[in-house]
């Protein structure tokens, strides 16, 4: 829990974020800004360390630079109606904050990982600002969201590990230490891996938020099919809100110490899946040792939790009343400022992959390799020409290049905390926390 | 003057591989592809699909190369059609006109009505309007203005993806794309013979490879994954020999190796021991964990030595020999280092130059369309001497409000 402090600041910027999206006052924005630089620097050079070099430094940092971009170009009233959103990714920053998860990058003995690391920063900011106005623009769009939100709450079903928590002892992580054998009878390489468990009664709570997404959704396609006028939230709407918001809370919960009464069976029995998931040939675990109660549960990864609080966005945005006449900004600014951060976010796309290519070239002796996140972001590219091509030649289909921007975003999120999770295959750009 | 009139077919082919609607078709089945790279491990073998897969999603991933996709059929036919998709837009931009051929954005700032123009032609106003601006008259009663480099961009864009796509397809068809997989120790150890293993891509999977020579490496000193190796490579003609660390490669005989893999494995050739006795290290020797380890010096067998594990924390077992007494055995100093097995990356790269020019050129491209303005001013007039003018732009840098701005300076009407 090193990152208490920057946790608070940032939280204090939230605070200011919402106050900003009330208040005209452009100086709050920048004090903002300001407080989460310091929070950001804190987490650098305080004890920490928590550069970008890990994904929680670059979540961090990228949440800055997008307060930035919102702060330099939030001289109208657009930027003011995304601070919302900008509240949103500083509440996920702070909760990035709380990571302690050891950070580590194998390939760094190369100076292409200056330039890259810091156009991957720009670029998930950008990123970031796209995304937030092209949520802004599809605002009330029920079904859609919807069904982003329940597509986001099925695939941690699939995985186990979303919502497991670290298992402390006396303020230390508890370690599982297995010994390593092969049929071939060799034997004798240890491993240790940190005791994890599942929160308990998580899954309760998603399925729970899972049935009333799915409720949601029936009846928003429902009317949608009756062409129905009605676009009130109503007590359905209200309902599915606090379900998520309920899971979205006790999931968060997951960052901080507290008592948890899970056996050492149970802690054995997910390490055993974990190392037998990792084992390489013919290897497999035998003897497991772990210590005996009593533990503490607390700061497990911080990528469910992000998962969940952008599903409860997505809620949020579906149940939030669209009224194009008390719209504060033109539809067709909008329009316009998405593609200049779409285009930028391409542009700066192409070049961070170049300057990846020169790091791989130096490093894996080739300048493309099949790492997962090279087709993440060759696919990030695919969807950027889609976006140009569909505004451009399919412009009766006015919010497609909105949700190819979402997807994007999604992409962008998946590739992020997909390894972590165990929703993609490993990659070189696996750091954890 | 004779014209020429092309085959209705062809022209309707040809129409159908530059239209816009077959990049969107293209570009969206390159994105399924890119996105198989997410879920199917890559680079692994066909066994291996099996052993990750059940045997009918094996057969899937398989049969579509979905475990090498970047090198699969499907990418490959994929990239050829894109390849003869850009050729058919460079042809069509040449052909029928870049300009023509744009469809309208939708971004269209405003129209502004009511401006007068003197002399009541659009050309002759916009010609007043905007002096520095190319300007093309379409008839009596339309004129266009362009500036920008947006056409000459889109013209480099598609060059530079060309020339990428070329760099692809070359590289993977003409260059030398293998492994080799070896265990740490030197070249005549048994171990390192015995699991030395050179494959070449060939077809759609790796194939047995001789490359005509030899490598063998030896960890320096340091921690058994990270340390540096000196390694050497050997053929009948040419010997090398280099200091491996992260991030340097070796070049021989035109093939690039780098050193992409060290893993500690426990079935990689057991451990390496080098015994110490009065100061003197005795020849290295090759042990497994609990096969007995005679310790030999001139000939006479001193000890026994039983490894339970690879790490410095496991017990190691010394037994003198029958006639050996104690206090040799208690001189006798063992290191225990265990082998690793390091996987090199074998390339050449010899047509992979389209990819350092198709890069700069693309970048080049982007920036032309992407980045600095480009506008294209429509005006048109209409029978109560007034012009409807609307501007279309591309570009981040552009700022069609002062265009805009500059026409009406020069006529002193507001929009």
């Amino acid at each position: 829990m090193m990152g208490v402090l920057p946790s608070l600041l940032l939280l204090g910027a939230l605070v200011l974020w919402v106050l900003s999206a009330r208040n005209a006052s452009t100086n709050v924005i920048w004090f903002a800004v300001l407080i989460h630089g310091t929070a950001a620097l804190l987490l650098v050079f305080g004890p920490a360390r928590l550069t970008p070099l890990c994904w929680a430094g670059t979540a961090i940092w990228a949440s800055w630079v997008s307060g930035l971009l919102i702060a330099l170009f939030a001289r109208n009233q657009l930027g003011k109606s995304i601070c919302i959103s900008q509240a949103v990714l500083t509440l996920i920053a702070s909760i990035w904050a709380l990571s302690s998860a050891p950070q580590e990058a194998f390939a760094v003995h190369s100076w292409w990982i200056v330039p890259h690391v810091a156009l991957a920063v720009l670029w998930v900011a950008i990123m970031l600002v796209a995304t937030m106005i092209a949520f802004y623009r599809l605002r009330g769009h029920r079904v859609g969201f919807l069904l982003l939100a329940i597509g986001i709450t099925v695939v941690p079903l699939l995985v186990p590990r979303a919502s497991w928590v670290t298992v402390h002892q006396d303020g230390e992580a508890v370690m599982v230490e297995a010994r390593m054998d092969d049929s071939a009878g060799a034997q004798g390489l240890h491993r240790q891996i940190p005791a994890r468990v599942s929160l308990p009664y998580e899954p309760l709570f998603r399925q729970s938020a899972l049935f009333a997404l799915i409720l949601g959704f029936v009846v928003a396609l429902l009317r949608k099919v009756a062409r129905s006028q009605a676009q009130g939230a109503g007590a359905l709407g209200l309902v599915v809100v606090l379900i998520v918001g309920v899971h979205t809370t006790y999931l968060a919960s997951s960052v901080f110490p507290r008592p948890i009464d899970v056996s050492q069976d149970e802690i054995s029995n997910i390490a055993l899946q974990t190392l037998k998931r990792e084992a390489k040939g013919t290897e497999y675990p035998t003897v497991l040792t772990v210590s005996a109660p009593p533990y503490q549960g607390g700061s497990g990864s911080p990528s469910p939790i992000t998962w969940s609080v952008f599903a409860l966005a997505m809620v949020c945005l579906a149940y939030v009343r669209r009224d194009p006449e008390s719209a504060s900004v033109q539809p067709g600014r909008l329009e316009r400022l998405e593609a200049r951060f779409a285009t930028a976010a391409m542009f700066v796309l192409i070049v961070l992959v170049g300057t990846g290519a020169m790091w791989s070239d130096d490093v894996w002796g080739a300048p493309l390799i099949a790492d997962p996140k090279v087709f993440a972001s060759l696919l990030l590219m695919g969807l950027y020409v889609l976006y140009w091509l569909t505004q451009r030649y399919i412009p009766n289909r006015v919010d497609a290049p909105s949700w190819i921007i979402v997807g994007a975003f999604v992409v962008l999120l998946f590739s992020m905390t997909g390894p972590d999770l165990g929703l993609i295959v490993p990659t070189l750009h696996h750091f954890i926390g | 003057m004779t014209k020429y009139h092309s085959s209705p077919r062809l022209t309707k082919a040809f129409d159908i591989i530059s239209s816009k609607k077959t990049t969107i078709v293209l570009v969206a089945c390159l994105c399924a592809l890119f996105s198989v790279g997410l879920f199917v491990p890559q680079g692994i073998s066909d066994q291996a699909v099996g052993d990750v897969y059940s045997s009918a999603i094996a057969q899937v991933v398989i049969a579509l190369d979905a475990h090498h996709i970047a090198r699969s059929w499907a990418m490959q036919l994929l990239s050829i059609c894109m390849l003869v998709h850009v050729l058919g837009l460079l042809i069509g931009g040449v052909l029928k006109g870049w300009g023509d051929r744009q469809t309208p954005t939708r971004m269209v700032w405003m129209t502004a009505t009511g401006l007068r123009a003197s002399g009541g032609q659009p050309e002759q106003f916009v010609r007043r309007a905007l002096p520095d601006w190319r300007i093309q008259s379409r008839g009596e009663r339309r004129a266009v203005a362009t500036r920008g480099m947006g056409v000459e961009g889109f013209g480099v864009t598609v060059i530079g993806v060309g020339l990428l796509i070329s760099a692809w397809l070359l590289h993977a068809w003409l260059d030398v794309e293998g492994r080799i997989e070896l265990v740490t120790g030197p070249a005549d150890d048994a171990a390192v013979s015995a699991w030395f293993n050179a494959e070449k891509w060939e077809g759609n999977r790796y194939h047995p490879w001789s490359p005509g020579f030899t490598l063998s490496c030896e960890q320096v000193d340091g921690d058994p994954v990270r340390a540096e190796r000196r390694c050497i490579v050997n053929s009948d003609e040419q010997k090398g020999e280099v200091t491996l660390g992260p991030g340097l490669d070796m070049s021989y005989k035109g093939y690039r190796l780098t050193l992409v893999g060290v893993h500690r494995d426990a079935n990689v050739g057991g451990v390496e021991v080098k015994t110490t006795l009065d100061g003197q290290e005795l020849e290295g020797q090759t042990a497994s964990i609990g096969t007995p380890l005679p310790i030999v010096r001139a000939g006479k067998e001193l000890a026994t030595v039983v490894l339970s594990g690879f790490s410095s924390a496991d017990l190691v077992a010394v037994a003198p020999s029958p006639g050996v007494t104690r206090d040799v055995v208690d001189t006798m100093k063992i290191s225990v280092t265990p082998r690793t097995k390091l996987t090199f990356r074998v390339t050449t790269q010899n047509y992979l130059w389209p990819l350092w020019i198709g890069f700069p050129v693309l970048l080049m491209g982007l920036v032309m369309v992407l980045v600095l303005p480009g506008y294209r001013v429509y005006v048109t007039g209409n029978h109560e001497e007034s012009c409807d003018v609307s501007i279309r732009w591309s570009g981040l840098l552009a700022r069609p409000a002062e265009v805009l701005s500059q026409i009406h300076q020069q006529f002193g009407e507001s929009p």
